[in-house]
């Protein structure tokens, strides 16, 4: 460590020492000029001379003791040689070299002494620092966490948070803090908010990093920076928080008109409210606040193909069977219960479940269908092409045949089943399902009393899940 | 699953031909190799029949005798095609409402062609998944979607799982592409469970630029026991390479699609199943839309391929 210090040292006290060795060198020099009258522009010390404006070691009399006249060199003015005594320069070179040698030894010294500094520091660094961290610290990559350890975690603490930061003022620590701040934002429940988001962009210093041509944008300006909120946009991107037009003025402050994450907000700009209303089914805004809203909202999407579909809330307590309190959701069109009504009654009818549905990316329900087998000597009715002219019946010639008289399948006669009627319940037990039924007796299906009802863990529709699964959501 | 093999020569050291078997997936990234000890001429893509039979014979004359009996096969099929090409009977009456079913589940074998990728296969993710036939006689995609992310340090987010056709084959297996020019809309019959998929069509071209392009449109399931048909026009796809959607949109190149594809990743963890009863082309004549989205020029270098 000291080594370098030390050559320093000896470089820059030794080597003046030796300028005047240098200075005897250039004597020599001008003295073997003289012995072998090399008077060309090509050699060292009228080069010297000429480009620093001095002339001589110690005098410009030196030149008219050895050469007998003074060189071109010394001349104050184009003049070719002998120069005159009156054109030549006074100024002798002995001291202007010194400086040059002096100026040359100090920045030796000067970047020996960096070096030391330099390679000190890191060993303090890597000897003092880590020894004060602990185990979790090492190992974490975000610096700025210790903001968000709030006593209470809502969203006004985090706003808090959040003017906390930017009032500061800090130079530095913009994109750890919104790094921490992306990370830690489910913990305070403000994930989907679009104020929120708006608030850490906001952070960024403004104009600083507004890019002024388009050359910086190809190299990516403050690249961290710009990473940073990228990342910023994806997370809105998934958590499904539809960007507005203040954002992009924001990011317009804050990057430029032509930088990543503004060219990423207008491709989130284009796509998104595209692709957010593609679904025909889309999930319901704002979220239910509950299991029936659930079961209501589900059962009206899962029974949509038929628009007579009435949707009934039941309670177990009108029930005087049940054994258990719940609610009960139940989805049946007139359709379905004439259909019931033509069942015929040494056949049994099924009730299978439950099934697992997606209402939205949070909500799931698990409901249960009143399903019969189709009947097996049931035709399906002939399909005549109307636009086809050779088809066209005249009912006065061709009087209609029996064939004619079938009435087309609905809607709830496929080939794998006749679906009754579809249901959820609170607990999706055995017994909220029999009160199902029974309310189903009590509302238009009196037929039911006559059919036998077979339980069954399997079903042709799809998976079943046997278990008593509770459907999500907050029970009311 | 069914395994399609492509077999490849290998050099040992010793100087012996020595075969390996890849067991391809996908999307070519889930590659295992296995030793297969036996010579063989041809250079193609397998049935495991075959490979059974090359294992249970030991006698080299008789190994290339079988080789053969492939060439027979692919014969066959080159005769009919250059009878179908003097015979010049293109599909020119198409009926609109009237289905062509590209892919109905038939047979077993007709479901099993079809390739499974998941995360999981991949080692990047724990999903899993299946392409079966379902109780009531139909296909049934389903598995477990999870979006948990494994600690490799190196992914961020993972949940996926997606089925793929088997690409065209011509005789002597070479490659070829779906033509669908002459219709508007795809449809489906399906019956999901409310979650949404996403369809892929496959436009890869010879250069390695063009191998990941992938025009998509999603899929959305209602739910329940009905069975819904969903018809998608071509118009509306979604250009897109390496899973990222493209400035520059461009309509789908309706013959040159190779891959046909469904794939689920609507990032909800939890159980899934799409039964699907078939797969179809249907022509519109009032469906004049050519592209769905925009073609206008932006400002210069706001986009990546300015």
């Amino acid at each position: 460590m000291f080594a370098q210090l030390f050559i320093g040292y000896v470089i820059y006290h030794n080597v003046p020492a030796d300028g005047k060795e240098l200075g005897n060198i250039l004597v020599e020099q001008i003295q073997n000029a003289t012995t072998e009258k090399t008077t060309s522009d090509d050699a060292f010390i009228h080069k010297f001379q000429r480009d620093n404006k001095c002339c001589g070691f110690d005098s410009f009399l030196e030149w008219q003791s050895t050469l007998g006249y003074i060189p071109g060199s010394c001349c104050n003015q184009p003049v070719k040689e002998p120069c005159y005594v009156l054109f030549a320069i006074k100024q002798p070179c002995k001291e202007i070299l010194k400086k040059k040698i002096d100026n040359g030894l100090r920045i030796l010294l000067i970047i020996c002494i960096g070096i030391f500094t330099l390679t000190y520091n890191l060993r303090c660094i890597a000897s003092t620092s880590i020894m004060k961290q602990t185990e979790a610290d090492r190992h974490s990559l975000i610096i700025k966490d210790h903001f968000f350890d709030q006593e209470e975690k809502n969203k006004e603490t985090f706003l808090n948070v959040v003017d906390f930061f930017s009032k500061k003022n800090y130079k530095t620590g913009h994109v750890e803090f919104i790094y921490a701040a992306l990370k830690r934002m489910k913990e305070f429940g403000v994930d989907e908010d679009l104020e929120v988001y708006k608030k850490l962009i906001d952070v960024m210093p403004k104009g600083k990093m507004v890019t002024s041509n388009s050359l910086l944008n190809v190299t990516m300006y403050y690249p961290k920076h710009q990473f940073c909120i990228v990342e910023l946009l994806m997370q809105m991107e998934e958590k499904r928080v539809m960007p507005d037009k203040e954002i992009q003025e924001l990011l317009i402050r804050i990057f430029g008109r032509q930088a990543t994450p503004t060219v990423r907000l207008l491709r989130m700009m284009y796509w998104l409210p595209k692709l957010k209303y593609a679904s025909p089914w889309p999930p319901p805004e704002p979220r239910p606040k509950n299991a029936v809203e659930v079961a209501k909202l589900g059962v009206k999407r899962m029974c949509s193909m038929d628009l007579e579909t009435e949707i009934n809330l039941f309670n177990t307590v009108d029930d005087e069977l049940s054994t258990e309190y719940t609610w009960i959701v139940n989805g049946q069109s007139p359709m379905q219960r004439k259909l019931l009504e033509y069942h015929p009654e040494n056949l049994p009818i099924y009730v299978e479940g439950g099934f697992k549905m997606y209402l939205g990316r949070k909500d799931t329900l698990t409901y249960f269908i009143l399903r019969a087998d189709p009947p097996k000597n049931r035709r399906r009715k002939k399909f005549n092409d109307p636009d086809v002219i050779k088809n066209l019946k005249i009912p006065f010639f061709d009087p209609p045949t029996p064939e004619d008289l079938i009435p087309d399948f609905s809607v709830h006669e496929q080939r794998d089943g006749i679906i009754y009627a579809v249901g959820v319940t609170g607990t999706s037990s055995k017994n909220s399902l029999l009160s199902w039924i029974r309310f189903l007796e009590k509302n238009g299906n009196s037929k039911l009393k006559k059919i036998s009802i077979v339980f069954k863990d399997t079903s042709p529709l799809g998976k079943v899940q046997c278990d008593n699964l509770i459907i999500s959501g907050e029970e009311n | 699953m069914y395994e399609t093999h492509v077999l490849f020569l290998m050099l040992k050291d010793d100087g012996y031909h020595k075969r390996l078997r890849m067991i391809y997936s996908d999307m070519h990234r889930g590659l295992k190799f296995e030793d297969f000890d036996y010579l063989d001429v041809l250079w193609h893509e397998y049935h495991h029949q075959y490979q059974t039979l090359y294992k249970q014979s030991k006698n080299s004359i008789l190994k290339a005798r079988k080789e053969f009996e492939v060439l027979k096969d692919e014969f066959k099929i080159w005769n009919e095609e250059v009878k179908e090409y003097f015979r010049m009977d293109p599909e020119y009456r198409i009926i609109p409402g009237e289905i062509k079913k590209v892919f109905d589940f038939s047979t077993d074998e007709k479901i099993e062609n079809w390739a499974i990728t998941s995360d999981q296969e991949m080692g990047k993710g724990y999903s899993n998944c299946t392409f079966t036939r379902s109780a009531a006689g139909h296909a049934l995609f389903s598995g477990n979607l999870s979006t948990k992310v494994p600690n490799d340090g190196k992914t961020v987010r993972s949940g996926f799982c997606s089925i793929r056709a088997p690409r065209p084959l011509k005789s002597f297996q070479r490659k070829s592409t779906y033509d669908w020019t002459q219709y508007t809309h795809l449809v489906f019959k399906v019956r999901g469970d409310g979650r949404s998929y996403l369809i892929n069509l496959g436009t890869e071209g010879y250069f390695d630029v063009n191998w990941y392009n992938m025009y998509s449109y999603g899929l959305f399931t209602r739910g329940g026991p009905y069975w819904q048909i969903s018809k998608i026009p071509f118009s509306k796809f979604i250009f897109g390479s390496h899973g990222y959607i493209q400035d520059d949109q461009y309509p789908v190149s309706q013959d040159e699609i190779t891959t046909f594809g469904i794939t689920i990743c609507d990032d909800i963890d939890g159980e899934f199943q799409l039964e699907i009863d078939y797969i179809g082309l249907e022509i519109n004549g009032r469906h004049r839309e050519l592209h769905a989205y925009e073609g206008y020029n932006m400002d210069k270098f706001m986009l990546s391929n300015d």
